[in-house]
C-alpha cells in the first residue's frame, strides 16, 4: 500500500482527532445554563500600611554578609574546632573565604578579631550572642586589637598566620570580621557549600579545618513612621491590609493583582525575591502568626513596578471575610544579605477579577 | 497528546452539564431475548461526538463502561437475569471564551445500575420483573483562567438509589412500566437531595410483514419535576435476516434539547458459540443552535449455554 493511499485512509481519522484536539468553545451556551459567568473586577481600598522591623538571627543563611554604609554594618562570625591543641612544623597556615559571585561585590577591608565570648549560631543577632543574653556591647564582645587586617577581592580572601596567631585563635571563642571601609561583600557560609577554612599546611600535606560556626549579625535603621520597606539582614516587613468588599461573597476570586511601586532598592545583587504572607491574626507586632508564603516573585533591581498574584489572599478573605487580618510583605529569604526597598506609599492596589459560581447539579 | 487520551477517555455530550446528566437507557425493555438458553453477553459502545455551533466544530472521542449481562433457565418456566449498565452520564468537556475570562469545564462519572431480575414464562407471555441498584460518583473541575492565572473548582456528587421494572410481552406486544425510582444525590459530602427519578410506559408492538419483523416502541417518561419535560419517544425498528434498521426520536427530559438517531445492526451467528451483532447508531441532538452529532459503533458478543456445554463435554 502506497504513502498516497496510507493518508487518504487515514485522513478521516486524521480529521477526527484534529478535531478532537481544539479547545474551541462550541456549546459554551449549554454551560452558561448553570450560572452566569460574566467576570467582574474590583479594586480593594487599602485600609492600612506600615513597616515592622526586627533583627532577626541568620545563622542558616547561605551567605556571610560583611560591611557598612551610613545607615548598615554587618559583621561575619567564625568559630573552628580544632582537632588537635597545639601544631608544630607546619610551613603555613591561612584562613580562605570565598566570595559569593552572585553579588556585586565591593572591595572591601577589613580586620579580624578574636572574639571573648561564645555566640550561638542560630540564635546571635547584633545585640543578642544567644535568645537568653545579649552582647556586653552590641555587634559583638571582641578584643579591641585587630589579629590582622585583610581585603576582600576578586574570587577569595587568604589570610596568612603564624604560630602566634593561630594559638591565639584556637583560644578564642571564634573570630568576628569586622569592616573598615564602606561597601559590601558577600562570603559562602558553610550552609551556601564553601564553608570558610583554615588550612594547616605541613610537608606537602593540607588539613583543612572547616568552619565549624558562621554567621553574620545586622544593624540597620529604623523607618520612619511614613515609610514602608521591606528588606533583608535587618529584617523590615510592610505590613498591608485592604478593605473586603460585600461585593465578593460567594463569589470565586480567579485573578487577584496586587501592584506597588518601588522607588530606592540598596541591594548588591542584580534581583531579589518578594514574597507574601497572610496573617492568622489581627496584626500585633512583628512576630504576628502568619501562613505560608503565598506568592514568590523575582524582581529585578530597579523595576518601578512590582506585580504580585495574590489569588490565595483573595479566596481566603471571599471564604472568610473575619480573617481578613492583612498580609507581610517581604524580601525572601530574609537573612540572605543585606537589602532594602523602599515601596511607594499610597500606590498599592489590589485588582480582584472573579466571578460567580456555577450552581451545582440541582433537581 | 494528553488531550487526546483525556479525549478518549471521557464521554462529553455537552448537555449533560444539566440535570442529571444523559439518560442511556431510553427504549430499554427488561425482556430477555431468549428464556431457554443461559446467555452471557458482553457489550463495548465507543463513541465519537461532533459538535457544532456557528461554523465551529469540536470532536471528542469516548467509551462507556463495559456492560455485562447474565441469563439462565430455571425450572417451571422462571428464568433469572442480571447485569451492569451506565444510567445516566455526566461527562462533559466544555470551553467558554469571554474577553477576558476562559472556562474549561470537565465533568465526570454517573449513575450506574446493577439489575437483577426474573422472567416467567407463561402460555405465550413472558412475565418480566427486575430491581436496580444505582449508585455511582460523579465530579466536575471547573477552570477559570483571567489573565493567564486560573483556578480550579470541583463539585462532588455520589449517587445510591433503586428503580424497578415490570412487564408483558406477548409476540405481537409488549408493555413495560419502570417506576418506584429514586436516588439520593449526596453534594460535596455535604448536602443531600432525594431525586424522584422518573417514571416510564414502555409500549411495543412487534407485526410482521413478509419477511419484515417491524417493532414500533412509544416510551412516555413521567418526571414529578417541572424543571424537566415528560417526553415522549418513539422507534421504528425493522428487522430481516441479520439486518436490521431502526429510526428514533428521542426527545431528553433536559427542555428543548431533541435527539434523532439511526441504529443500523448486523447479527453474527458464531457456530458453536452465540451471536456477535454489529451496531452502529449516527443521531443528532441539538438545543438553540448546538447541534451534537453522535456516532457510536456498538459491538455485542453473546455467548449461549456456556456452562452447559461444558458439562457436555
Amino acid at each position: 500500500m502506497g504513502m498516497i493511499t496510507l493518508m487518504k485512509r487515514c485522513m478521516l481519522l486524521t480529521f477526527l482527532l484534529f478535531l478532537a484536539c481544539n479547545e474551541l468553545p462550541v456549546g459554551g451556551d449549554e454551560l452558561r445554563t448553570r450560572g452566569d459567568f460574566e467576570p467582574q473586577f474590583l479594586d480593594l481600598t487599602l485600609f492600612s500600611s506600615f513597616t515592622e522591623f526586627k533583627e532577626l538571627n541568620v545563622g542558616s543563611s547561605t551567605n556571610l554578609a560583611l560591611g557598612m554604609n551610613d545607615e548598615y554594618e554587618a559583621r561575619t562570625m567564625l568559630s573552628f574546632e580544632f582537632p588537635d591543641t597545639v601544631y608544630q612544623g607546619l610551613d603555613e597556615i591561612k584562613m580562605i573565604l570565598n566570595l559569593k559571585d552572585n553579588f556585586n561585590n565591593d572591595t572591601l577591608a577589613f580586620s579580624i578579631h578574636l572574639m571573648d565570648i561564645e555566640f550561638n549560631e542560630s540564635e546571635a543577632t547584633w545585640t543578642r550572642r544567644s535568645f537568653d543574653e545579649m552582647w556586653l556591647a552590641p555587634g559583638g564582645d571582641f578584643s579591641e586589637d585587630s589579629l590582622r587586617y585583610g581585603v576582600a577581592e576578586a574570587d577569595s580572601v587568604v589570610l596568612y598566620f603564624n604560630y602566634l596567631e593561630l594559638a591565639q585563635i584556637q583560644a578564642a571563642k571564634g573570630i568576628i570580621l569586622v569592616p573598615r571601609d564602606s561597601g559590601f561583600c558577600y562570603f559562602s557560609s558553610k550552609e551556601g557549600g564553601k564553608a570558610p577554612r583554615i588550612e594547616l599546611k605541613k610537608n606537602e600535606t593540607t588539613l583543612p579545618i572547616l568552619a565549624k560556626t558562621d554567621c553574620h549579625i545586622v544593624t540597620g535603621p529604623e523607618p520612619a513612621l511614613l515609610d514602608d520597606w521591606i528588606g533583608a539582614g535587618m529584617v523590615y516587613r510592610d505590613f498591608v491590609k485592604f478593605n473586603y468588599d460585600s461585593l465578593l461573597d460567594s463569589s470565586i476570586a480567579v485573578y487577584a493583582e496586587l501592584s506597588f511601586g518601588c522607588s530606592e532598592y540598596f541591594c548588591h545583587r542584580d534581583s531579589l525575591e518578594i514574597g507574601v504572607r497572610q496573617l492568622l491574626e489581627p496584626f500585633s507586632n512583628f512576630d504576628t502568626p502568619t501562613g505560608p508564603l503565598i506568592t514568590l516573585k523575582r524582581i529585578g533591581v530597579g523595576d518601578t513596578l512590582v506585580t504580585l498574584d495574590l489569588v490565595k489572599y483573595a479566596q481566603r478573605i471571599i471564604d472568610h471575610p473575619d480573617s481578613n487580618f492583612g498580609f507581610y510583605i517581604q524580601i525572601t529569604p530574609q537573612g540572605i544579605d543585606v537589602s532594602r526597598v523602599k515601596l511607594v506609599r499610597g500606590s498599592y492596589r489590589l485588582n480582584i477579577g472573579y466571578v460567580l459560581p456555577p450552581e451545582p447539579r440541582e433537581f | 497528546m494528553m488531550s487526546i487520551l483525556v479525549a478518549f477517555l471521557i464521554n462529553a455530550s455537552v448537555f449533560s452539564v444539566n440535570g442529571i446528566g444523559e439518560d442511556l437507557s431510553v427504549f430499554r425493555a427488561p425482556f430477555l431475548k431468549a428464556i431457554n438458553i443461559g446467555q452471557l453477553g458482553f457489550t463495548i459502545n465507543p463513541e465519537y461526538t461532533l459538535l457544532a455551533q456557528d461554523g465551529d466544530y469540536r470532536g471528542i472521542f469516548w467509551t462507556n463502561p463495559l456492560k455485562f449481562a447474565i441469563s439462565a433457565p430455571l425450572l417451571g418456566g422462571f428464568s433469572i437475569m442480571a447485569g451492569n449498565l451506565e444510567r445516566f452520564s455526566q461527562n462533559y468537556d466544555i470551553y467558554v471564551r469571554d474577553s477576558s475570562l476562559q472556562i474549561h469545564a470537565l465533568g465526570e462519572g454517573g449513575i450506574e445500575e446493577i439489575y437483577a431480575g426474573i422472567n416467567k414464562r407463561l402460555g405465550n407471555f413472558d412475565i418480566v420483573a427486575t430491581g436496580s441498584f444505582l449508585f455511582g460518583n460523579a465530579w466536575e473541575i471547573w477552570n477559570y483562567t483571567i489573565s493567564g492565572y486560573t483556578i480550579v473548582d470541583t463539585f462532588l456528587y455520589r449517587y445510591r438509589g433503586r428503580i424497578f421494572n415490570v412487564g408483558v410481552k406477548h409476540g405481537l406486544f409488549s408493555v413495560a412500566y419502570e417506576g418506584f425510582g429514586q436516588t439520593r444525590m449526596i453534594k460535596l459530602e455535604q448536602d443531600t437531595v432525594m431525586i424522584d427519578l422518573a417514571q416510564r410506559l414502555t409500549v411495543g408492538l412487534y407485526p410482521r410483514i413478509g419477511q419484515w419483523s417491524l417493532g414500533l416502541l412509544y416510551g412516555h417518561s413521567f418526571w414529578n419535576n417541572d424543571n424537566y419535560d415528560s417526553p415522549h419517544r418513539f422507534r421504528i425498528q425493522a428487522l430481516r435476516g441479520p439486518l436490521g434498521v431502526a429510526l428514533m426520536y428521542n426527545p431528553w427530559y433536559i427542555k428543548d434539547v431533541n435527539e434523532y438517531g439511526v441504529d443500523v445492526d448486523y447479527a453474527i451467528p458464531l457456530r458453536n458459540v452465540g451471536s456477535a451483532q454489529l451496531r452502529m447508531t449516527i443521531a443528532l441532538r441539538e438545543r438553540d443552535g448546538v447541534r451534537e452529532f453522535k456516532f457510536a459503533p456498538q459491538l455485542t458478543l453473546v455467548l449461549n449455554e456456556l456452562f452447559a456445554r461444558r458439562r457436555k463435554q
